[in-house]
C-alpha cells in the first residue's frame, strides 16, 4: 500500500489532511463546526406550511392552468387546508401545521425560492445529498468530514439517524462516493441495537483475555512486516473498536439528560412515532456535543409507503397533520436546546425535503412532486436569523425571487461551515470534482 | 507530498472568478452558448450568418453586424431583437454573458480537437521491447518471501482462498525447482479460480441482480452472466473472444454453445446492469440517457480505460474525446433494443400422435352434444398486421415457445380439470408445446398516425403487453392479458410523444417489469409460477372512431366440428368451437371419456418433463442502425444534428469504421478487440498484474487518459501486452507467468483481504464451505425483510457458499461484504477500496457470522480424538493462518484455553474452542497478506 493510498483509506481522518493543505492557503472564518440536517423525505408541502398563497385559496376548487409535468384537464387548484399566522419579529408565515416551529420563528432563516431538478424521489433525493441526481457520488455529510476532519477520534464524523429505513434512492444518499470510506455515514436506529455489531458479543473479561492475546500476536506480525502502517493503522483500529463499543452506547444513552429536556423533546409523548423521532434529535444533539460533524435524522416511514412518509398524493391533511406531529417539538427543541447550551453558533440545523409540492390537484385531496419552487430553511451556524429569502409566484409554482438552486444551497453550506466550495475537491474520473459541480454559489445575503 | 501540490494545482484555476479566467468561462458562458444558442448559431445552423462557437465567429457576428454590438440587446430582450427566442435568459446567465463580452469575448481553448498536443503514450501504438523475462525490467531486492508466506499469497491471488492443506503440505514438502511452479499450476487448475476472478471483472460491469432506484426491479437471468465469467476464466476464453461476446455475441457468426445455451449472446447481459428507473421515458427522458451514458461509461472505462462520458456534454477536458465521439457510441448502443432473450431451446418432443388423438375423442363427443345447434361468431375485418402467415416485416419474435399455430391446433392444459387451454385461430402462439415456454413478439417502431393498435389475443397467468418508449423497458405502460379467449386488446401506441415507440408482447419471465411491484396490480402474478402464455392472431391500427369492429355470421357447430377433427378448420370455425366451449354446449372436461382422460394424464406426464427455457437481460439488434442526435449540455430535451455512428477518433483510422446499415456494434467489438488498438491488451494486462501485485503498472486501472497516473515502468507494460496477445490472449498464461517471476516471489506486499476473501475465509476454515458451483444466487443476510423493495431476508452463513454466489441486491447489497469495501455496483471500480475503519473490526469482533463461524469450526475441532490441544492449535494455525504458530503463541493459546475451559477436559469444550477460534479470527495477521 503507498502512502497515498493509505491517507485516502486509513480512519482517524488522514484524509482530512489533503484538505487542510489546500484550506492553509485562504482560510475562511468559520461560523458553523456542526450540521444536523433534518430530512423531510417525500416533499412537504410548501403553500401549506412557510409559503402561504391566498391566491390559491381563492382559486379553490377551479380548473388548474400550470404548465408542468403533470399538467392535464382534470387538476384543479387546492387552497391550503391550513390558516397561517405571523410569528416573531420578522413576522414569518407559518402555518398551523407547525405550532411549535413557529415559536422559533426570529432563529429561522428561511427560503421560499428552492428550486431542485427532478420530480422523482430518488433522483431529487440523491440531487439534494450528493449534488448528483445518480448515484457514486459523495454525499453533503461525507464532504463535510473530508473538509473538517473527525473532533472526535473515537465516533464517526457521520452519523444517520433513522428508525431502520432508507429513503428511496437508498445508500445511495449517504455515501462517502469516492471520498475516503471513512467519510461514509454510519446509521443509528432509533428503536433495538442503534448501531450494528457495537453491542458485545462477549463479556467484557473474555474481550480483554482476547485483546490481551491478540496484541502480542499482532505485535510479532507487525514486526514481521517490518512495521507496516496498515498492520499498525489496523491494531490502532481494534482498540479503537474496543473502546467505541463503550462509547458509542454511552452517548447515546439519555440517561443524563434532565427530565426537563426530556419532556421539551417530547420523549414523554403517547404517540411512539413522535418518541421515536424525539430520541434521534436528542441524541442529535449529544453526538454535536461530543463533536460529530454531520447528523442526519429521518424521520419514521409513516405510511408504508416505498417514497418518504411526506408523500401525499392523497389524504394531504391527514398525512401532513401526522407527519407535523412527529417531527414538530422534537426539530424545535433541537433549537431551543442548543440555543440554551450556547451550542446553536457553531450548529448549523437545516430542514428541507428534496421537493415541494404541486399548487394543485389531480385527486382533489392530495398535491404532486414539485421541484420547481418550494420552502426549507435553515437555523443557527452563522445563518442569517429571522430571514424571508427569495418568493415562489402567486401561486407557489414557481421560484421568481432570488431562485436558489441545490448547488447553491451546497455552495452556502459549505460556506458557513468556513470551507471553500470550488476548492474543497478529489480528484476522481480525472476531474477534480466538488460538491456543489461547476453550477453553484454560495448566497452571501443568508450568511450572518 | 506531490499528491497534495498536484491537488492544489488543479484546484487553484477554479479558485477566482475573474472573467478571463478559463473557469468562468466553462462554468458560466460555455453552458449557456451549448444549450441556448449554438443549436441555431453553431455548426449545424448559422442563422442570420451567426455562429456562436469560437471567439473569432462571435466578434466577427452575422448579418446584424458584429456579435457584441447586438448580442447583449438581444439577450436583454428589450428592443426587438429577442434571444434566444422561447424564453428569456436568467438575470446570473445575461450578466455573465455581458461580462464575457466586455472582457472581449475570451474563448479558453479546451477543445482538444483544436489543440496539438504531445501525442499521449497510451494512444499511441505498443512500443516493442526486446522480449525477455520481465524480471530484467525491474529491480527487484527484496529475500524471497517465507515459503508458507509466499504460498497463501499465491493461493488468495489466484483462489481467493487460502490454500487446501494437502496441496500446501505438498508444496512445502518439495525442495526441488518444480515445487513452485506445479503448485501455481494446480491452484490455476482448480475451478475456484474461476470464481476469484470472475469476481474481479464483475466489479468492472458494476454487476447486480436489481435494478435499484425505487422498486429494485429484478434484472432477468444476471446470475447466468456470473456463471457465465466462471466458465470464461476456468476454460481460459481468449480475451479478444470475450470482448466479441461482451459487446456483440449476440451478433457473432459463430456463437459459442455450452449445454445448448448460446454463451457468447449471454455475455452481452453485462450492458444490462446499470441502474434504472420504472417511470416513463416521455415524462422523464433522462432515464433513458442516463442508462446509455452508463452503458458507455463502463464500457470504455472496463475496456479501453478511458473516460468518454466526461465528453457527454463538452468535449473531453484532456484527452482527444470530442462530444461527437460520446454521441457516435450513443448512437450504436441504441440502435440495439435491451431484450429478455432466450439463450437455448429445451427439447422439443413429438407429440403429434397424441394430440390427434385427443383431436378424434373431443371431436366425437362434440359431435354428439353440438346435435343442429348453430353459433353467432364474430368476422374481422381485413388487418394492419397479419400474424397468421408466420412474421410480418420489421417484427421480431423471441423464445422457445413462440411459433407459427394453424387455425384449430390446440394447447392442451397442463394441470386442472380442462383438456384445452385455448384452440388457437391462425398466428402466432408460446404454448402450442407447453406453456412453460417463453415467448416474447415486438412490434417494429411504430408509425406515428394512430392512437392504438388493437390486437386480437388470448392470453393468461401475467402475460401482457408493453409500450415501450425509448428502450425504458421497465417503463410503467403495461398490462396484463387476462382472457385465454381470443379477444380484442387496445394498446396505445402514443404518438403523442416523439420518442420512438414499440409495443411488446411476452410471457411472464419475458417481461423485464415483472414481478411487478406491489400494488401495481390488483392481485400481483405469483412469482413462483412459470407458466405464462399468449397467442395473437392480427392487429389493427387505429384511433378512437375507427376501431375494427366485427359483422356476425351464423354458423353450424357441427360443420366446425366435422372441418376442426379433418384439420381444415378456419377462424370462424376456431371461433365457433371457443363460444361453445365457453357457454357449456361443448364439453372441455378430460373426464367426458375414459379414452381421453387417458390422453391427457398421458400427455401431461411428457408434458411435465419439459425443461424451463433460460433467459437473461441481453441485447439485441432488432431495427436499423440509427445515428443519435448529440444532446446539446447533454440535456435529453435538447437535440442537435445526428453524430454518424464510428469508434473513438483517437483510434488507429481503420479502427473507427462501421457499416452504416447495421448497428456498429459488431465493428466496434472487433475494434476493442483488434492487437492493433493501443489501450485494449495495456488495459487489460495492467488489471491483471494490479490483482497480482496489489497496485496496477499503471495505478489508475480504469483511466489511462492524460491525467492518470504514468505507468511505472511502460517497457514492461508493452511487452506483457505484445505477449499477451502474443500467446492467444491467454489470462491463465499471463497470470502463471506473473507468479511465477521473481517480482512475485521477493515483492514484500501488505495487502488487506478484499470482502469476499474474508467472508471466503471464514466458511473454509471453519469448514462450512460449500463448494457447490453456479445458479440461482443466496439471499444476503439481513435483519429485516423490507418486501416492498425486494430486499429479502437469507441465511446468517448464505447456506455456506461463495461470496460470488451472495445475491447483489442494489439497493442495500450483502451487508458483511460491505463493511470490507465490496464496491457499490453503480460504475466500472477496478481499484476497489482498502479502507481500515472501526467497523471492520466491530465486524470482526460482534458480528454473529463470525461467532457462528467460530462455532461450526470448534464443533469440529472438538470431536477430534489423536490430537493434543497444543498440536490442536497449531492445525488451527495452519488452516487459518497458513502456518504453524510460534511456541510463544502456542503458550499463549493454551493459556487462553486453560481460562475459557469450564469442563474437566478442555478438548471437549466447544465454547472454549469457539473463543479460541473466534480469537483467532481477529489476528490482524487473518485478515492480512504479506
Amino acid at each position: 500500500m503507498t502512502r497515498r493510498r493509505l491517507l485516502q483509506t486509513a480512519s482517524n481522518g488522514f484524509g482530512y489532511l489533503a484538505w487542510q493543505a489546500l484550506a492553509a492557503q485562504q482560510p475562511l472564518a468559520a461560523k458553523a463546526k456542526n450540521v444536523i440536517f433534518c430530512f423531510m423525505p417525500g416533499g412537504v408541502s410548501h403553500m401549506d406550511s412557510f409559503d402561504p398563497k391566498p391566491k390559491l385559496s381563492q382559486l379553490d376548487g377551479q380548473q388548474a392552468k400550470l404548465e408542468s409535468y403533470v399538467s392535464g384537464p382534470k387538476r384543479k387548484y387546492l387552497g391550503s387546508p391550513w390558516k397561517f399566522k405571523q410569528f416573531g419579529q420578522s413576522g414569518l408565515a407559518v402555518s398551523e401545521l407547525f405550532p411549535h416551529i413557529a415559536q422559533v420563528a426570529d432563529e429561522l432563516c428561511v427560503i421560499r425560492s428552492m428550486k431542485s431538478e427532478f420530480p422523482l424521489h430518488a433522483r431529487a433525493n440523491v440531487f439534494l445529498h450528493t449534488g448528483r441526481n445518480f448515484g457514486g457520488f459523495p454525499s453533503l455529510g461525507s464532504w463535510v468530514n473530508y473538509g473538517l476532519g473527525s473532533a472526535n477520534k473515537n465516533l464517526p464524523g457521520y452519523l444517520l439517524l433513522n428508525h431502520g429505513d432508507n429513503p428511496p434512492g437508498g445508500l445511495e444518499n449517504f455515501s462517502n462516493g469516492f471520498l475516503p470510506a471513512t467519510h461514509q455515514a454510519m446509521s443509528v436506529r432509533a428503536d433495538g441495537v442503534p448501531v450494528e455489531n457495537i453491542v458485545p458479543a462477549s463479556p467484557d473479561s473474555l474481550q480483554r483475555a482476547q485483546m490481551a492475546a491478540l496484541a502480542a500476536q499482532d505485535q510479532a506480525f507487525l514486526a514481521r512486516t517490518g512495521h507496516s502502517d496498515a498492520i499498525e493503522s489496523a491494531i490502532k483500529n481494534f482498540e479503537m473498536a474496543y473502546r467505541m463499543q463503550a462509547l458509542t452506547p454511552d452517548v447515546l444513552n439519555l440517561d443524563k439528560e434532565s427530565p426537563a429536556t426530556k419532556e421539551l423533546y417530547g420523549l414523554n409523548s403517547s404517540n411512539p412515532h413522535q418518541r421515536a423521532y424525539s430520541l434521534q434529535c436528542l441524541r442529535a444533539r449529544r453526538l454535536v456535543e461530543a463533536g460529530v460533524r454531520f447528523v442526519e435524522i429521518t424521520p419514521p416511514n409513516l405510511f408504508g409507503g416505498n417514497n418518504g412518509t411526506w408523500d401525499q398524493h392523497d389524504k394531504l391533511r391527514e398525512g401532513h397533520q401526522t407527519n407535523a406531529l412527529v417531527t414538530d417539538q422534537a426539530v424545535t427543541a433541537l433549537i431551543k436546546d442548543l440555543k440554551s447550551r450556547g451550542l446553536l453558533n457553531e450548529t448549523l440545523v437545516i430542514w428541507a425535503g428534496e421537493f415541494g409540492r404541486t399548487p394543485d390537484t389531480g385527486n382533489g385531496d392530495g398535491r404532486d412532486h414539485h421541484p420547481f419552487g418550494f420552502t426549507i430553511w435553515m437555523a443557527g451556524g452563522g445563518a442569517k436569523r429571522g430571514l424571508i429569502y427569495g418568493a415562489t409566484d402567486e401561486l407557489g409554482n414557481h421560484a421568481v425571487e432570488n431562485v436558489m438552486t441545490v448547488h447553491d444551497l451546497h455552495a452556502t453550506i459549505l460556506t458557513l461551515l468556513g470551507l471553500d466550495y470550488s476548492r474543497l475537491t478529489y480528484r476522481f474520473g480525472g476531474r477534480d470534482v466538488n460538491l456543489s459541480d461547476i453550477h453553484g454559489r454560495p448566497v452571501p445575503a443568508l450568511i450572518a | 507530498m506531490r499528491f497534495f501540490l498536484l491537488a492544489a494545482l488543479a484546484t487553484l484555476a477554479n479558485a477566482q472568478e475573474s472573467t478571463a479566467d478559463p473557469a468562468f468561462f466553462e462554468s458560466r458562458v460555455r453552458p449557456v452558448l451549448a444549450a441556448k444558442c449554438q443549436s441555431c448559431h453553431g455548426a449545424k445552423s448559422q442563422f442570420s450568418d451567426l455562429r456562436l462557437d469560437s471567439r473569432e465567429a462571435v466578434l466577427k457576428g452575422g448579418q446584424r453586424g458584429p456579435g457584441p454590438e447586438f448580442i447583449r440587446e438581444a439577450i436583454r430582450q428589450q428592443g426587438p431583437l429577442k434571444m434566444p427566442p422561447g424564453g428569456k435568459l436568467s438575470p446570473a446567465e445575461i450578466d455573465a454573458i455581458d461580462q464575457w463580452l466586455n472582457a472581449g469575448a475570451p474563448w479558453p481553448n479546451s477543445n482538444t480537437t483544436t489543440k496539438p498536443q504531445a501525442p499521449h503514450w497510451a494512444f499511441q501504438p505498443l512500443t516493442k521491447p526486446a522480449p525477455q523475462s520481465i524480471d530484467r525490467f525491474l529491480n527487484t531486492t527484496p529475500q524471497p518471501a517465507a515459503k508458507h508466506t509466499l504460498a497463501r499469497r499465491a493461493a488468495y491471488v489466484v483462489t481467493g482462498l487460502p490454500p487446501k492443506p494437502e496441496i500446501l503440505a505438498t508444496f512445502l514438502d518439495d525442495n526441488t525447482p518444480a515445487a513452485w511452479p506445479n503448485y501455481i499450476d494446480q491452484l490455476l487448475a482448480s475451478s475456484r479460480y474461476g470464481e476469484r476472478w470472475a469476481r474481479h471483472w464483475l466489479d468492472l460491469m458494476r454487476y447486480a441482480e436489481t435494478y435499484g432506484y425505487e422498486w429494485n426491479y429484478e434484472i432477468h437471468g444476471a446470475w447466468r452472466y456470473r456463471d457465465y465469467l466462471i466458465r470464461a476464466f476456468n476454460r481460459d476464453l481468449p480475451f479478444d473472444q470475450f470482448i466479441r461476446e461482451h459487446v456483440a455475441g449476440d451478433l457473432l457468426k459463430n456463437p459459442r454453445v455450452i449445454d445448448g445455451h448460446n454463451e457468447s449472446a449471454l455475455a452481452t447481459a453485462f450492458w444490462r446492469f446499470g441502474e434504472m428507473g420504472h417511470d416513463n421515458c416521455n415524462q422523464f427522458p433522462e432515464i433513458r440517457t442516463d442508462v446509455v451514458d452508463n452503458q458507455i461509461d463502463t464500457l470504455t472505462k472496463a475496456f479501453q480505460a478511458v473516460t468518454v462520458s466526461c465528453a457527454r456534454c463538452h468535449d473531453h477536458k484532456f484527452d482527444p474525446i470530442p462530444t461527437e465521439d460520446y454521441y457516435a457510441l450513443y448512437g450504436i448502443i441504441n440502435s440495439a433494443r435491451p431484450i429478455v432473450a432466450t439463450l437455448n431451446r429445451p427439447r422439443k418432443p413429438d407429440l403429434t400422435d397424441l394430440k390427434s388423438r385427443i383431436r378424434s375423442e373431443l371431436a366425437a363427443i362434440w359431435l354428439r352434444q353440438a346435435g343442429e345447434s348453430t353459433v353467432p361468431v364474430p368476422q374481422w375485418p381485413a388487418p394492419s398486421v397479419d400474424f397468421s402467415h408466420g412474421l410480418p416485416a420489421g417484427w421480431s419474435a423471441t423464445g422457445a415457445g413462440l411459433e407459427p399455430v394453424k387455425a384449430g391446433d390446440f394447447a392442451i392444459a397442463a394441470t386442472g380439470p380442462a383438456v384445452i387451454d385455448i384452440i388457437f385461430p391462425d398466428g402466432l402462439a408460446t404454448n402450442a408445446t407447453t406453456s412453460k415456454w417463453n415467448g416474447a413478439l415486438r412490434s417494429p417502431f411504430l408509425p406515428r398516425d394512430k392512437k392504438y393498435l388493437s390486437f386480437q389475443l388470448a392470453g393468461a397467468s401475467a402475460a401482457a403487453h408493453r409500450t415501450v418508449m425509448d428502450h425504458c423497458v421497465i417503463g410503467e405502460d403495461h398490462k396484463l392479458i387476462e382472457d385465454p379467449a381470443p379477444h380484442l386488446e387496445k394498446v396505445p401506441t402514443r404518438n403523442d410523444q416523439p420518442l420512438r415507440t414499440y409495443i411488446e408482447i411476452n410471457t411472464i419471465t419475458d417481461n423485464p417489469r415483472l414481478p411487478e411491484r406491489p400494488g401495481k396490480f390488483k392481485t400481483n402474478p405469483d412469482e413462483k409460477v412459470q407458466r405464462s402464455w399468449f397467442a395473437v392472431s392480427r392487429a389493427w391500427y387505429h384511433d378512437d372512431a375507427d376501431q375494427p369492429r366485427p359483422t356476425t355470421v351464423e354458423l353450424r357447430l357441427a360443420a366446425a366440428i366435422r372441418r376442426w377433427s379433418t384439420g381444415q378448420a378456419t377462424d370462424l370455425d376456431v371461433a365457433a368451437l371457443t363460444q361453445a366451449l365457453a357457454t357449456g354446449l361443448l364439453t372441455n372436461s378430460r373426464q367426458a371419456s375414459p379414452a381421453l382422460a387417458r390422453f391427457v394424464e398421458e400427455f401431461r406426464a411428457t408434458e411435465a418433463t419439459l425443461e424451463l427455457p433460460s433467459v437473461a437481460n441481453t441485447l439485441a439488434d432488432l431495427d436499423p442502425g440509427a445515428d443519435h442526435p448529440i444532446l446539446l449540455s447533454g440535456q435529453a430535451r435538447n437535440p442537435g444534428r445526428p453524430a454518424p455512428r464510428h469508434f473513438l477518433s483517437l483510434m488507429p483510422e481503420r479502427l473507427r469504421a462501421v457499416n452504416p446499415s447495421g448497428s456498429g456494434r459488431l465493428e466496434l467489438a472487433e475494434a476493442i478487440a483488434n492487437p492493433e488498438n493501443p489501450l485494449t491488451a495495456r488495459v487489460y494486462v495492467n488489471r491483471v498484474w494490479h490483482h497480482v501485485f496489489g497496485t496496477g503498472i499503471v495505478t489508475s486501472t480504469d483511466n489511462f487518459g492524460r491525467l492518470s497516473d504514468p505507468p511505472s515502468n511502460q517497457p514492461l507494460l508493452d511487452h506483457l501486452a505484445a505477449e499477451f496477445m502474443r500467446h492467444g490472449w491467454s489470462t491463465k498464461r499471463l497470470l502463471r507467468e506473473l507468479l511465477l517471476s521473481d517480482a512475485f516471489q521477493r515483492q514484500n506486499q501488505i495487502r488487506r483481504l478484499d470482502a469476499e476473501s474474508v467472508r471466503d475465509t471464514l466458511l473454509a476454515v471453519s469448514g462450512r464451505l460449500d463448494e457447490k458451483m453456479y445458479g440461482l444466487s443466496v439471499q444476503p443476510h439481513r435483519t429485516e425483510l423490507t418486501e416492498y423493495r425486494r430486499l429479502f431476508q437469507g441465511p446468517l452463513d448464505g447456506d455456506g457458499r461463495r461470496s460470488i454466489y451472495l445475491k447483489v441486491t442494489r439497493m442495500q447489497g450483502p451487508k458483511f461484504l460491505e463493511i470490507f469495501d465490496f464496491p457499490a455496483p453503480l460504475q466500472t471500480r477496478g481499484n476497489r477500496d482498502v479502507t481500515n475503519v472501526p467497523t471492520q473490526s466491530l465486524a470482526m469482533l460482534n458480528d454473529p457470522f463470525v461467532h457462528q463461524q467460530a462455532h461450526v469450526w470448534a464443533e469440529q475441532l472438538v470431536q477430534r480424538k489423536d490430537d493434543t490441544n497444543a498440536s490442536r492449535i497449531a492445525a488451527m494455525f495452519n488452516l487459518a493462518l497458513g502456518r504453524p504458530p510460534s511456541d510463544a503463541e502456542k503458550e499463549a493459546y493454551l493459556q487462553l484455553l486453560a481460562k475459557f475451559a469450564t469442563h474437566q477436559d478442555p478438548a471437549k469444550d466447544a465454547t472454549a474452542w469457539q473463543k479460541l477460534a473466534h480469537t483467532l479470527f481477529n489476528s490482524k495477521e487473518f485478515l492480512y497478506l504479506h
